[in-house]
């Protein structure tokens, strides 16, 4: 009995050996290497090989399920019934990617991403400030595919579209006026420090739903979370002073900066293709304030105010003994709250609210004109995954703009004007993931404009198919709107929105720090705003008939492994565009178009120095101008650009502290580049018209800067 | 009659099991010390799993896969596979944390996923990864200043971190020493409980006074 009972037990503990042999593959019956196979509830388990094939001989009885691991794919069970058989085989088992999987899913038709936490992604956030010699981020995104370089302007250009098609958005909140205010001839900067950011995406077309009001260009800049330490930091230049410090409390930090610039010592001291009064000068202050509201949530707000004034003589194209006397005064604010917050691991919500103030003062000789612009925007969206297939991702928003304009020649013009608009707007978005190589997007926003009393309806697709884990091929189409200019539209309530179509497609690959990626695209435009001659406040000559078109190819290169401590890469753009708009009499190029973009960025960090060396080419084909002697509208063209910039930031150290000198230099060179020419407004006596060159304000900008970071001496809370 | 089966068979298979999951860590834990190719670790990784799914409330042997991962992501050549294998580290430590893992312990080992996020591409990456690093390693030693590996870590995250930015070798050098001297000293304890990180810290401290 006793022998039984002990045969018994141990035969049911311990079952009979079998064998069980099998085999795994993925969704695309690929077979699954290295996946883990177990026996449910015991320590018994294989590692499927080369071809996701397994045998497992294990010890048990009765019906027992095997459980197959493997990573970013669902945990698999399957039934094995252990018969009379020692031998079982359970077929082929397929297993399905996990939703984890499918979170880290991107489209990468017109997307270039930045980002410290994505892998693969187009640019970090360090390369905006040693690419170039401005440590702006307009220009350094002006170094990738699908924008033209517009030297006179500073701006960000994409795909034959002109500056105002592209919007900028920190954390999902609007900045209505992303560049400081500035007068003809002189390009803008960027207000916001590349150092703000942690992670940007330029879109250069066929963006998501969740963003609406820019026909050409969506350019997302997230700020950073909470600060990681208490510092202050220090920074002189060549151009001015600035100054910063920022406190981390337990969940919560505060940085305030202040800085100054004034370009009169640099201008006094460089000669200058512009005749100074009053050069560029600006101050400006900000904090930012971050609190960590729970495990996954966070809290921004964002505060920035400065005044910016310039006076200059303007070359007067008419008369050129007498130049123009043109100064500009600007005032701006901009206040921006946000917020983060995850829910049960399932909800994420984010919304905001923003204020952005613009106050612009410009004076031409005695003509003065102000313009005040002030938007007021709120903002929610909420996004979950539904299943293993589907995330949705939901959102309103709601803007209110009052913008004013006066202007005074102090003789027979005198206007008054201002316009108010509301624009209420609602998105929803579906990502789909069919396979784990097959996903799409399909997204619809309305937005509805008080002013102007219209409804929109803008409907987005993307998909993208992956050939292998390296390679994507992705393609989209999108539809849209964007009210017509400020300018104009304060003049017109008869205006409608104007409309763009977006086709792209796009191939990627990426490899271990190497990404080759080529997209073309064809852009549809409608209803551009279109005006007679210069009479834009004029309501009955202000109309929607503008259309036009770009088409045109990207390519980029980069390569951040081949050689040690190097990375470069390479971006071209051809673009062809014809446009009538603005007062256009026919269909031409715009004159910030340019054919041909080249740009070659090359860094290296270089050791035995400290130091990062940073060089950048750029090329742009001839830009369209138009001579009044010609019979043809727009048909002239520049000589090409080129630039080689550089610059070299040197790590070291001041009394202990961290320090940095930044060293910069634009048109190394010394390369002529002209810009475009203005053509005085009648002939001269012989019957030519007498023009000026658009140059860059100097030949070269060359830039020093010392900044200083003094950290809190350690003694601090890592001490018990 | 049949009670008796039942009673016999609930009791053995109890002591059994408790028996089972310590032979299996020791014998996995054994392996590990001889341990030195990419396939030995990752075959251990899944040895790990494999106990650790079986167990479900144990959290040494997600501990361990975790670790096993890690010393797999220094390894690997191609980056976007070191973050792959990364990010399930990560998992599985949180996944160690919920089902009551050590905190100090786990701390030193995300401080180690940080600081395998950091090697993957330092030029980009050690802005952010190393004050990562040093601030969880510092709240860490603040909850238990006697965990040698917490201190190894955050004397070697401050030994690679330049003066300027909060480190430095005047900092570094103490905490390794006092690390030194806890692993020298530690008693005798859980076979589980993690002891890596002797050796290192010691041929650590030889090369930093050097």
């Amino acid at each position: 009995m006793l022998i039984y009972l002990t045969a018994a037990i141990h035969t049911l503990l311990a079952g009979q050996k079998i064998s069980i042999s099998g085999r795994v593959t993925d969704e695309f019956n690929e077979p699954v290497i290295g996946a883990n196979i177990m026996i449910k509830d015991t320590y018994q388990g294989t590692t499927t090989d080369l071809d996701g094939s397994f045998i497992l001989l294990a010890s048990f009885s009765g019906e027992k399920k095997i459980v197959i691991t493997y990573l970013g794919y669902e945990p698999t069970e399957k039934l094995i019934e252990a018969g009379t058989d020692s031998q079982h085989n359970t077929g082929t088992i397929k297993i399905k990617p996990s939703a984890t999987q499918l979170e880290g899913v991107t489209i990468t038709a017109g997307a270039f991403e930045a980002s410290d936490e994505k892998r693969g992604t187009i640019l970090n956030p360090l390369d905006i400030v040693t690419t170039g010699a401005t440590a702006d981020v307009a220009a350094a995104l002006n170094t990738l595919p699908g924008t033209q370089k517009v030297g006179e302007e500073g701006k960000l250009f994409v795909r034959g579209g002109a500056a105002y098609e592209t919007r900028t958005f920190i954390d999902g909140m609007v900045a209505q006026n992303p560049y400081n205010s500035s007068v003809a001839g002189v390009p803008s900067r960027g207000r916001y420090s590349p150092f703000l950011f942690s992670g940007t995406m330029f879109s250069t077309g066929g963006y998501s739903a969740e963003y609406g009001q820019a026909l050409s260009s969506a350019l997302v800049l997230n700020t950073h979370g909470l600060a990681n330490k208490t510092q202050t930091d220090v920074g002189v230049t060549t151009v001015g002073l600035d100054a910063s410090h920022q406190k981390l409390w337990k969940n919560t930090s505060l940085a305030v900066t202040g800085n100054y610039m004034d370009l009169s010592p640099y201008t006094a001291l460089i000669n200058q293709n512009i005749d100074w009064i009053s050069p560029f000068r600006n101050y400006g202050a900000q904090g930012i304030y971050r609190k960590k509201i729970s495990e996954n949530g966070i809290l921004k707000i964002h505060g920035d105010v400065s005044s910016t004034s310039l006076r200059l003589k303007y070359p007067n194209v008419n008369n050129p003994a007498v130049p123009n006397d043109v100064s500009m005064r600007n005032n701006y604010a901009y206040l921006n709250t946000s917020f983060k917050e995850i829910i049960k691991d399932i909800w994420t919500l984010a919304g905001g609210l923003s204020y952005n103030y613009n106050h612009d003062y410009v004076k031409f000789d005695s003509t003065y004109q102000r313009i005040t612009d002030q938007l007021v925007q709120a903002r929610f969206n909420a996004s979950r995954f539904v299943g293993n297939m589907f995330k949705i991702k939901t959102g309103v928003e709601y803007f209110s703009q009052v913008y004013q304009e006066k202007v005074d020649n102090q003789q027979d013009i005198n206007r008054n004007t201002q316009y108010q608009i509301h624009n209420y707007a609602a998105f929803t978005e579906l990502d789909i993931v069919f396979n784990s190589r097959l996903y799409a997007r399909i997204g619809e926003r309305f937005e509805y404009s008080s002013y102007i009393n219209e409804p929109t309806f803008s409907s987005r697709v993307s998909l993208a198919y992956r050939l292998n884990s390296n390679t994507q091929v992705s393609g989209s189409f999108g539809q849209f709107y964007q009210l017509p200019e400020s300018r104009f539209l304060i003049y017109s309530p008869n205006l409608v929105n104007e409309n763009a179509l977006h086709y792209i497609l796009n191939y990627q690959y990426t490899k271990n720090q190497r990404i080759f990626r080529v997209e073309g695209y064809y852009k549809d435009y409608n209803r551009l705003t279109k005006y007679d001659g210069d009479y834009r406040y004029q309501p009955q000559l202000l109309n929607n008939s503008g259309y036009g078109y770009a088409k045109g190819v990207d390519v980029y290169f980069r390569d951040r492994k081949t050689f040690k401590d190097i990375d470069y890469w390479i971006s071209y753009s051809f673009l062809d565009t014809r446009r009538n708009f603005r007062n256009f009499h026919q269909e031409a190029v715009p004159n910030f178009a340019s054919m041909h973009n080249v740009s070659i960025v090359y860094k290296q960090w270089i050791d035995q120095i400290d130091s990062q060396l940073g060089v950048t080419y750029s090329f742009a084909s001839g830009r369209p101008y138009n001579d009044p002697a010609s019979e043809q509208f727009n048909d002239k063209r520049t000589l090409s650009y080129n630039d080689l910039s550089a610059n070299l930031s040197h790590l070291t150290e001041l009394w202990g502290h961290s320090a940095i000198l930044f060293i910069s230099c634009t048109n190394i060179l010394g390369f002529e580049n002209i810009f475009g020419y203005r053509f005085s407004e009648s002939p001269d006596d012989a019957g030519n018209f007498n023009r000026i060159a658009i140059e860059p304000t100097a030949k070269r900008f060359a830039f020093v800067g010392f900044f200083v970071t003094f950290e809190q001496k350690k003694n601090n809370s890592s001490q018990h | 009659m049949k009670k008796l089966i039942i009673i016999l068979i609930s009791l053995s298979s109890f002591s059994l099991s408790a028996q089972n999951y310590l032979t299996a860590m020791s014998d996995c834990l054994a392996q590990l010390e001889k341990a030195e190719t990419i396939q030995e670790y990752t075959d251990l990784a899944l040895a790990f799993e494999r106990i650790g799914i079986a167990e479900k409330t144990k959290w040494h042997p997600y501990y361990y896969q975790a670790f096993c991962l890690l010393v797999k992501s220094f390894m690997l050549k191609d980056a976007d596979s070191r973050d792959n294998i990364i990010d399930a580290a990560e998992g599985i430590i949180k996944k160690a944390g919920e089902l009551g893992g050590d905190k100090g312990e786990l701390s030193a080992l995300q401080a180690r996923a940080f600081q395998a996020r950091l090697s993957v591409d330092p030029g980009t990456r050690a802005m952010q990864y190393g004050p990562k690093t040093t601030m969880l390693l510092a709240e860490a030693r603040a909850q238990n200043p006697n965990n040698p590996r917490v201190l190894f870590l955050l004397g070697q995250n401050l030994l690679f971190t330049p003066a300027g930015f909060g480190g430095g070798k005047e900092k570094a050098l103490p905490l390794i020493e006092q690390a030194v001297e806890k692993f020298n000293t530690a008693p005798v304890q859980d076979p589980l409980a993690p002891s890596w990180g002797r050796e290192e810290a010691t041929s650590l401290l030889a090369n930093a006074k050097k």
